[in-house]
């Protein structure tokens, strides 16, 4: 029982070491955090409506969006690192267009990369099918369509 | 060897130029000496135009007998009417092909114009002294070089002087042995079979013919026998003898009646020979005995409503009742009259085992029984010919038979003739005939009939039995190729005027060269059985090829030309398509030179054939990957493209991470700069 109590006693004091930690940081980290709330809302957004395996549209989207917003991180974190400051930066028409236009030309990476790629590899392919269909024939105007029957069809076509 | 032509004469109009001497009139007939089967033209022997000859042309499809012309044509007796020359020529009259036999004129004409012609009788002692011992010299002449007359009557009995001092026996080649023979010259025998299935016989036939016209010689006219038909007459042969028959009640003089003794005695072994005539003229009186041949029942055997009381005449009435016969010989009452009335017991005994082996040995019951008559009738008439349902004939008269069935088209003849090669009839007689001996030959034509390919069947039995039948394809109606040397000269003739989409082959030209060249061309004539067209060309054209190659002539563009049209499947059957087109291109120049071992030596080369053969060998091979390698790619293409799609994102991906990492390290970079 003793145990019990002593065990439980501990966590307790762990938990109230990290939220204390937490306030501690989040004196430091709460202006970025608002800021990039409000820089990576496309990224979010990718992030709820992208259901693939992978989730190459947030990858895609995400990281740009991330680039697009890191001149005004850094502007926060080497200037005034204050929350009024962050509400600033965050709700700049420029900085905003120029945030959500990184994660929009994420976007366009995303739409159209994969096709173009696969398109590719689908010509090279086609080609390589073509090639061996034009060998085949070469060998049939060659040797004539007796290159095409195995023995059992010369057999049965002699019948 | 210079190949022949298939003609030996040259004909131009009215006349023809047999072998550049003699001269034949087409327009001047000699009806007078004109044969059954043969019409007489006046014919002028240009090297020696004093000599008097006269032409008979054959004038029926029949087949002449052409294996004793050489020989006659060899031989010079005072009894024998000279065969001066013998050949085809083209007989511009009927248009068509014949045979010629050149003859030295008879002054003095025919002894009897025809057999109903009354003569003055010739005196026996001037007989016997002066015209029967040089016909007798004839005969012993004949026989001593293998020949048969077979022609011997009193119109066909010439006198070659005009003071008719010389009597000479005429012409024997323009029909079939004893084709032309009435019923009374034949021996019964002979007379039995019918008379396209006489065959060549022997002396003896002839002596008998000899006895019948020195009957009608010594009477001046035809003896009074008053039969309604052959039949009757040959009924009275079998049933009172053959002197009997024929001398009857004629006055004859007193020396001739052992002469017809001697020479008309129906039992072989009693008829006089060569020896005995000769003896008989030379002034030694024999006595000849006439026997009745068989044995005489007590008792009648009832067949048909009629009453039989010897073996020989009971074979006979089976033979002319066939389906009668059928039932007869299977009920037990033959059986019963030879053991009981006939009491041959011997006869009895072989008849029934015969019955029991045949009926074993011939499932097919329609067969069975026609064997079966066949067979007992040989075994009734020890002397009779084979009779097989309406055909009689004796052994060595089966190809005339067969010949004559073919040239008159007598397609249930030729269907029977099959029937009985097929059930061997000839091993059948031999069976019953102890002086009869199965040869070798003979047994081939049951395996010809069992084998009816091309280059076999009942035209191979058809040549094996006529040495000297001209070819009967279609193709050489107007030509006369008796001869394997005058086979493709001929169709190099023929080809000039022929469709040329007709098959340059038939079953007559393949067994003609299978008869006649043996085996050089088995594989030729083996490979044209071949249902694959490539191969049978192959034969067609290798088959010519071998038999210019070994005989001649030096060229046949018409030939080549024919062959050239029906070579596309030798072409094509060359794989290489690039080969094919280099083959069609040369083939032309090689048909022009009319050599046809060439052509098909360069259409069937054995290194461009190997060659040819690996290549495609080797191309099959290569499609097979190819083919796999496609099958295998459409297989999972749907699959590559799902797999692009995914590579494509992964590009995407990658691109905006580059492109963001490099964005945010050189901010940094600024930064600290």
């Amino acid at each position: 029982m003793s145990r019990k109590n002593k065990g439980e006693g501990t966590v307790l004091l762990s938990r109230l070491l990290l939220i204390g930690i937490l306030l501690v940081l989040s004196q430091f980290f709460l202006p970025s955090l608002i800021f990039l709330f409000f820089a990576l809302i496309p990224t979010i957004l990718s992030y709820i409506t992208d259901h693939s395996k992978i989730r190459y549209k947030w990858l895609c989207v995400g990281s740009l969006n991330t680039a697009g917003a890191m001149p005004y991180l850094f502007m926060l974190w080497f200037n005034d690192n204050s929350f009024s400051s962050a509400i600033e930066l965050a709700f700049d028409m420029g900085h905003l267009s120029i945030m959500y236009g990184a994660a929009f030309a994420g976007f366009l990476i995303y739409i159209i990369v994969p096709p173009a790629v696969a398109s590719y590899v689908q010509a090279s392919n086609q080609k390589r099918l073509v090639n061996l269909k034009d060998s085949l024939q070469r060998l049939i105007d060659v040797w004539g369509e007796g290159v095409t029957l195995n023995e059992e069809n010369i057999k049965s076509k002699k019948k | 060897m210079k190949p022949k032509s298939s003609i030996d004469s040259v004909s131009d109009g009215d006349c023809a130029l047999l072998k550049e001497r003699y001269r034949i009139f087409f327009k001047d007939r000699l009806t007078e000496f004109d044969m059954p089967n043969a019409k007489a033209y006046r014919t002028v022997d240009e090297k020696n135009p004093s000599k008097s000859v006269f032409t008979l042309i054959c004038d029926h499809p029949l087949q002449p007998r052409m294996q004793f012309a050489v020989v006659l044509k060899a031989l010079r007796h005072s009894g024998i009417l000279n065969l001066n020359e013998f050949g085809t020529l083209y007989w511009t009259p009927k248009a068509k092909t014949q045979m010629c036999f050149v003859y030295d004129m008879p002054l003095g004409g025919r002894v009897m114009k025809n057999l109903d012609d009354v003569i003055s009788p010739i005196p026996e002692k001037e007989y016997i002294s002066k015209y029967a011992p040089v016909l007798v010299s004839a005969l012993s002449e004949l026989t001593h070089r293998g020949i048969t007359h077979r022609a011997i009557r009193p119109d066909n009995l010439y006198y070659m002087d005009k003071a008719k001092t010389m009597i000479v026996f005429g012409d024997m080649l323009t029909s079939p042995p004893a084709y032309d023979q009435p019923v009374e010259f034949e021996v019964i025998e002979s007379a039995m079979s019918m008379k396209e299935g006489r065959g060549h016989g022997k002396l003896l036939d002839d002596l008998y013919s000899f006895g019948v016209t020195s009957l009608y010689i010594s009477i001046g006219r035809r003896p009074k026998i008053n039969f309604r038909s052959d039949e009757e007459l040959l009924d009275s042969k079998i049933r009172r003898g053959s002197y009997s028959t024929l001398v009857g009640e004629e006055k004859i003089p007193l020396s001739m009646i052992e002469l017809l003794k001697g020479l008309l005695s129906d039992n072989e072994e009693q008829r006089w020979n060569l020896d005995a005539l000769k003896m008989w003229l030379a002034g030694r009186r024999l006595s000849p005995m006439q026997t009745r041949a068989g044995k005489i029942s007590q008792r009648a055997y009832i067949f048909n409503g009629k009453e039989y009381f010897t073996t020989r005449e009971l074979a006979s009435a089976y033979a002319n009742n066939w389906s009668l016969a059928i039932e007869a010989v299977r009920s037990e009452k033959l059986l019963i009259w030879l053991f009981r009335g006939l009491e041959d017991k011997k006869l009895h005994d072989a008849i029934e085992s015969a019955i029991g082996a045949i009926m074993v040995k011939y499932p097919n019951i329609k067969v069975q029984n026609n064997v079966l008559v066949a067979k007992i009738c040989l075994m009734l008439d020890g002397n009779a010919c084979i009779r097989y349902k309406h055909l009689s004939f004796l052994p060595d008269g089966l190809g005339s038979l067969l010949a004559n069935a073919y040239a008159l088209n007598k397609q249930e003849d030729i269907n029977i003739i099959i029937e009985m090669l097929q059930a061997d009839i000839l091993a059948i007689y031999s069976e019953c005939r102890i002086n009869f001996t199965y040869k070798n030959s003979y047994k081939v034509l049951a395996s010809f009939i069992n084998h009816p390919n091309i280059g076999s069947g009942l035209e191979r039995c058809l040549y094996n039995l006529n040495e000297f039948l001209p070819c009967k394809s279609k193709f050489l109606e107007d030509e006369y190729v008796n001869e394997i040397n005058k086979l493709v000269p001929a169709m190099d003739k023929v080809a000039k005027t022929v469709d040329v989409k007709t098959w340059p082959m038939d079953r007559h030209i393949a067994a003609f060269i299978s008869e006649k060249f043996g085996n050089k061309a088995n594989d030729q004539v083996n490979a044209l059985r071949s249902e694959n067209l490539a191969i049978a060309t192959a034969g067609l054209l290798s088959t010519y090829a071998i038999l210019q190659w070994s005989l001649g002539p030096e060229s046949v563009h018409s030939l080549a030309g024919w062959l050239g049209c029906h070579i596309m499947p030798m072409i094509d059957s060359y794989h290489n398509k690039e080969r094919r087109k280099a083959i069609e291109n040369e083939v032309p120049k090689i048909i022009k030179k009319g050599y046809l071992p060439e052509l098909f030596n360069y259409l069937d080369n054995l290194e461009e054939r190997t060659k040819d053969y690996n290549g495609f060998m080797v191309a099959k091979s290569e499609y097979v990957t190819l083919k796999k390698e496609i099958e295998q790619f459409e297989m999972e293409f749907n699959k590559v493209n799902y797999e692009a799609e995914q590579l494509g994102m992964q590009v995407a991906t990658v691109s905006s991470f580059c492109i963001a990492l490099f964005t945010i390290v050189m901010l940094l970079l600024l930064r600290l700069m």
